[in-house]
């Protein structure tokens, strides 16, 4: 039963398949297993193939978890690959896809510190991120932003650190290319602005040296899209609230505190989204789905919106409500 | 010269609404939304009404003819054309419905194929499902009812599943409201149309039901559920894929129950293909049983006999059958001739017979 599948870059037309999988011998308290297998070639199904010839029981694409894909191959085009899984009807939805600074062989082949499968403890870094630190996406997410016309794609990167898996941030594709990649903090800003999600946090510096985090974080994103004069216009209003914790040297009872640390957070949200949103733009790739917002519009012209996507005026505002908070005064 | 069943083989008015719907929710129902939304985009729920709308009518029209006729469409066509003639339109009702049922079994098996048993030969399937529709048909009308019955309540839990993939929704995909133009509406209601075909075999059955006038309204609910139940799953579909990656896939209704995950099963679509088997049979039962009844009026022929000889033929033909494209020929062809059907030889009939009555009343 394969757990996790890796691409890696070989040359133009050949790329190399890993599949890992982890076996429990029998007998009690037995650990499991991993066992890894790789092959190259033009297809998968010649991948399997040769990856049949040397494992000794089936291979069975079954419960297949994650697929990772080394960056390299990432930015020449996944296309082939993310056909034939889609195709294969054994391929659940919820499968994480994500790119890796590593071959992903060595990512699949590697003792990593906790003690049960490979697979598994992959798919627990990943998963735990997903829900705090980067965006939701899975492969049905991935498909959806990947087909749309309106919209671009996007997947986690992970990095291995020694004994440990690290997610790194966000890559950001263009059809099926990796185009560029943007760090775990602003991929948590890429998170406020893409979907509604609660439980984050936030840290951020004030003026002077002191340093405060909003924890129990719970965020909001509306996207709307204005046409005037035949020009497109979008606004992100993001709501954000959360309670203020571990300030350093800060009275946070008082209001003045609060006030001052919802304005330092309101900022460090814009600025950062507004960098983030304009380097999408010089890169024409739209992560976010301002275009899908902008299709909804019964004026909508593709052609327009595509001409004009990298200029046009792209606004945001972000409101933070914080509240004092902690267990003592 | 054609009788009338027997009280006693007879059901309740309130089943047609089994039988209609039963009839009505098939194997369309797994892959509808891509065809209509190839045609009309994410307006295309808007089709599901208008045709909706348009078999109600059509029941109106079928109602009428039965009424006057009171008995079924093999009787009615003697009547109103004579023996050959009335006797050959009849025919090609018989033939008909024998491929509607040959259609659903085929489509089904295409599906566990691909998606369940891709080692297993088709002809394992075919007989396996062609042995238990034997099965039930000779057991008569009410047995079939309660396969209907039966299917529809097995059914009906697999639209609580819809829940998962709506987690995943995007309720904007649904805007702009109108997006197609009513040309390619238009085109869309055609084909939703097709999945809505089946309720024809409403003119074999008539006579089974005790009262058959009263069972009208029931015919209706039936296909207001059907209605309500396309219109549901199309909704779902449409919030959960993009509308560029609903026209790629082919049954969107199964790869919507890809993202359903329950603790002691990875893939739910291996459960809801088996659980849709009873909502098969019924179509393939009753398709077979309209098919040999008519056979039965017909000709000098024991309805058992005439099923035994559509069972080989049902065989024979689902194998020889092998690919996609046959497949698709084969649903078209079946498709067109029950659209022209429906909207022009019902409406016809109801007319010819109109002026017959009077003429003979004369």
């Amino acid at each position: 039963m394969v757990q996790t599948i890796g691409y890696d870059y070989v040359n133009g037309e050949e790329y190399e398949g890993t599949v890992g999988s982890s076996n429990i011998p029998p007998g009690e308290e037995s650990l499991p297993v991993n066992e890894v297998f790789t092959a190259a070639g033009k297809t998968t199904q010649r991948i399997r193939q040769k990856i049949q010839a040397e494992a000794a029981r089936p291979v069975v694409v079954g419960r297949v978890g994650m697929v990772i894909f080394n960056q390299e191959i990432a930015e020449h085009g996944i296309e082939t690959q993310i056909d034939s899984l889609q195709r294969n009807p054994s391929i659940g939805r919820k499968l994480l896809l994500v790119v890796s600074k590593e071959k992903a062989k060595e990512i699949i082949d590697s003792e990593y510190s906790r003690s049960d499968s490979v697979s598994q403890y992959l798919i627990d870094v990943v998963e735990q991120n997903l829900k705090e630190t980067i965006p939701k996406i899975n492969f049905h997410r991935f498909l959806s932003h990947y087909y749309s016309k309106d919209a671009d794609a996007f997947l986690p990167i992970i990095e291995k650190q020694g004994k440990h898996l690290k997610v790194n941030g966000l890559g950001i594709f263009k059809d099926d290319k990796l185009v560029d990649t943007i760090s775990l903090g602003d991929a948590y800003i890429f998170k406020i602005l893409y979907e509604k999600f609660r439980r984050g946090q936030f840290q951020v510096e004030l003026g002077g040296g002191e340093d405060v985090s909003l924890e129990n974080l719970a965020s909001k994103t509306k996207i709307s899209v204005e046409k005037r004069n035949g020009k497109y216009k979008a606004t992100f209003k993001v709501k954000v609230s959360g309670r203020a914790m571990e300030g350093v040297n800060l009275d946070l009872t008082d209001k003045k505190t609060i006030e001052r640390i919802e304005k330092a957070v309101e900022k460090e949200i814009t600025d950062r989204a507004e960098k983030m949103v304009k380097r999408f733009q010089e890169l024409d790739v739209d992560p976010l789905r301002i275009g899908e917002k902008g299709r909804q519009r019964a004026d909508f012209n593709r052609r327009e919106w595509q001409e004009q996507y990298s200029e046009m005026e792209i606004n945001i505002y972000a409101e933070v409500n914080a509240v004092q908070s902690g267990i003592i005064e | 010269m054609f009788p009338l069943p027997k009280e006693d083989k007879k059901v309740s008015p309130y089943f047609v609404f089994y039988l209609i719907h039963a009839m009505q929710i098939g194997v369309g129902i797994l892959g509808f939304e891509k065809i209509i939304v190839q045609s009309a985009g994410y307006s295309a729920w808007i089709a599901i009404l208008t045709s909706g709308a348009s078999i109600i009518g059509l029941i109106w029209v079928s109602y009428r003819i039965l009424n006057k006729g009171n008995n079924d469409i093999v009787a009615i066509h003697a009547e109103i054309m004579g023996k050959w003639i009335g006797g050959f339109f009849s025919f090609i009702f018989l033939l008909y419905f024998f491929a509607f049922a040959l259609v659903v079994l085929r489509s089904y098996v295409e599906v566990l194929q691909v998606w369940v048993f891709p080692e297993v030969s088709e002809w394992i399937f075919v007989l396996i499902i062609i042995f238990l529709s034997y099965s039930y048909v000779t057991g008569g009308f009410r047995v079939i009812t309660g396969v209907s019955y039966l299917g529809i309540i097995y059914g009906l839990p697999l639209l609580l599943v819809n829940f998962y993939p709506l987690q995943y929704a995007d309720y904007g995909n649904l805007l702009p409201i109108l997006s197609a133009s009513p040309a390619d509406l238009f085109k869309a209601s055609k084909e939703m149309t097709l999945n809505f075909l089946g309720f024809e075999t409403l003119f074999m059955f008539y006579p089974f039901i005790k009262d058959g006038p009263k069972s009208e309204k029931w015919a209706y609910f039936g296909v207001l559920f059907s209605i309500f139940i396309y219109l549901f799953t199309a909704f779902v579909t449409f919030v959960y894929f993009n509308q560029e990656q609903l026209k790629s896939t082919i049954w969107a209704t199964l790869t919507l129950w890809k993202i359903v995950d329950l603790i002691i099963v990875e893939r739910f679509e291996y459960i809801g293909i088996s659980v849709w088997f009873f909502s098969i049979l019924p179509n393939i039962c009753i398709g077979l049983w309209c098919a040999s009844r008519g056979m039965n009026r017909l000709f000098p022929i024991s309805q058992r006999n005439a099923l035994k000889v559509f069972c080989l033929l049902l065989f024979i033909i689902s194998v020889l059958l092998t690919d996609r494209q046959q497949i698709g020929v084969l649903q078209n062809t079946v498709s067109q001739v029950g659209l022209y059907t429906i909207y022009f030889y019902l409406p016809c009939l109801l007319v010819f017979q109109y002026i017959i009555m009077k003429v003979k009343k004369r």
